[in-house]
């Protein structure tokens, strides 16, 4: 018994020591191994399933953040030497009617100080028009896709990355009848 | 929505597990009670090796995250440059040994980089001036493209200098290339002088070529 004891007494925190430094060092190796192409884009967070009615159209509103001192170049760039952001999207259930893209800013930089040059800062947020479907298994569905940028500082550019996007959709009830 | 799994730049709290978390395990036998007293020093002692273990790897994560300082970096000063062999725009074999004796500027850039259009100027300027003392510029295109999109930008910007498809083999040679420009000075022996992340000024550039002429 007292062999046991001391096993368990010894078991405990050796266990939650391994399960607390593996799960640490997956999301800190995980992220060092990302560290050579950091994302300068993210979908920002809190974002809702969106409604949809059957048969009818229905706008999705994609909302990014762009890291505090960066930009990407506008959907239509200054130059066309300048790689674009756009949006993809990859889902097939739904019919993209349209995408419209927010208004750029014009801004200099130190790079462009004389030309101002059409860009996305801060949180941008790029509404999709869909058709949805008559029907769909279940009633819901996963709208999928990717936004295709190229970031710069003040200073210097990075190579062109893109940050996965996800919206959840319903389809209203009349959908299954 | 969901991001990938990419790092977003400005490091984001909470992505690791609490202590609380941590520490919340399968309940015990009752028979371990008389020894649970000393346990509360173990944990902690354990979570304190896992924080130090922890913020190390996070520094060194974090020093790999943001590599890019502006103007000359020290790492791999002064040691020979990595030597590669590439195409040019025009399909001819290029070596960057073969430069020795030269002075070389090596600068990673690409089409779509606007900093990278602002230094393209200075450097035909710098090799007309310099080309007769021994002053060799080669630009290396980083464009997934390749030829194709790097050539005609070429010929519009009238770049009179060495231009070579450059690839991720070259850039890891010179420990990686996060962004662009990039730009290093080769002396005569084939060391590496000076690198500089991002856009410079031209005399800086210039005063770093011209003490090695």
């Amino acid at each position: 018994m007292t062999g046991y004891r001391l096993q368990a007494a010894g078991c405990g925190p050796l266990r939650r020591f391994c399960a607390f430094f593996l799960a640490c060092a997956v999301v800190v190796t995980g992220a060092w191994a990302q560290g050579a192409r950091p994302s300068y884009v993210k979908v920002a967070p809190g974002a809702t399933p969106v409604k949809a009615a059957p048969g009818q159209a229905f706008e999705v509103p994609a909302k990014f953040q762009i890291a505090s001192g960066y930009h990407i170049n506008a959907e239509k760039p200054t130059f066309d030497y300048l790689i674009p952001t756009r949006l993809e999207w990859t889902t097939k259930d739904f019919k993209l009617i349209g995408i419209e893209y927010p208004k750029p800013e014009q801004a200099t930089f130190s790079f462009s100080p004389d030309t101002k040059l059409a860009v996305y800062q801060g949180t941008i947020t790029i509404r999709s028009r869909f058709q949805a479907p008559r029907a769909l298994p279940g009633g819901k569905a996963a709208l999928g896709g990717k936004l295709h940028y190229q970031a710069c500082d003040d200073k210097m550019c990075y190579p062109p990355a893109s940050a996965a996007v996800e919206v959840p959709v319903e389809l209203g009830k009349k959908a299954r009848e | 929505m969901s991001n990938d799994t990419s790092q977003f730049p400005p490091q984001e709290a909470g992505t690791e597990p609490s202590i609380e978390q941590a520490v919340a395990g399968a309940s015990e036998p009752a028979e371990a009670e008389a020894p649970r007293r000393g346990r509360p020093l173990l944990t902690l002692a354990i979570i304190l090796v896992a924080a130090v273990v922890l913020i190390g790897l996070a520094h060194r994560y974090a020093s790999r995250q943001v590599p890019i300082s502006t103007g000359p970096a020290g790492e791999g000063l002064g040691q020979p440059a990595p030597d590669f062999m590439v195409k040019d725009i025009r399909g001819n074999t290029f070596k960057l040994s073969e430069l020795k004796g030269r002075v070389v500027i090596l600068d990673f850039w690409a089409t779509w980089c606007q900093p990278c259009k602002i230094e393209i100027p200075w450097f035909v300027d710098m090799y007309n001036r310099y080309k007769a003392q021994g002053l060799e510029v080669v630009g290396v295109a980083m464009d997934d493209e390749g030829a194709e999109v790097v050539k005609p930008f070429v010929e519009r910007y009238r770049m009179n200098y060495k231009v070579v498809i450059g690839n991720e083999k070259i850039t890891d040679l010179f420990g990686g290339i996060y962004g662009l420009p990039t730009t290093f000075i080769i002396d005569r022996e084939g060391k590496i002088h000076s690198r500089h992340i991002g856009l410079v000024s031209r005399e800086t550039l210039e005063q770093a070529v011209k003490k090695l002429l």
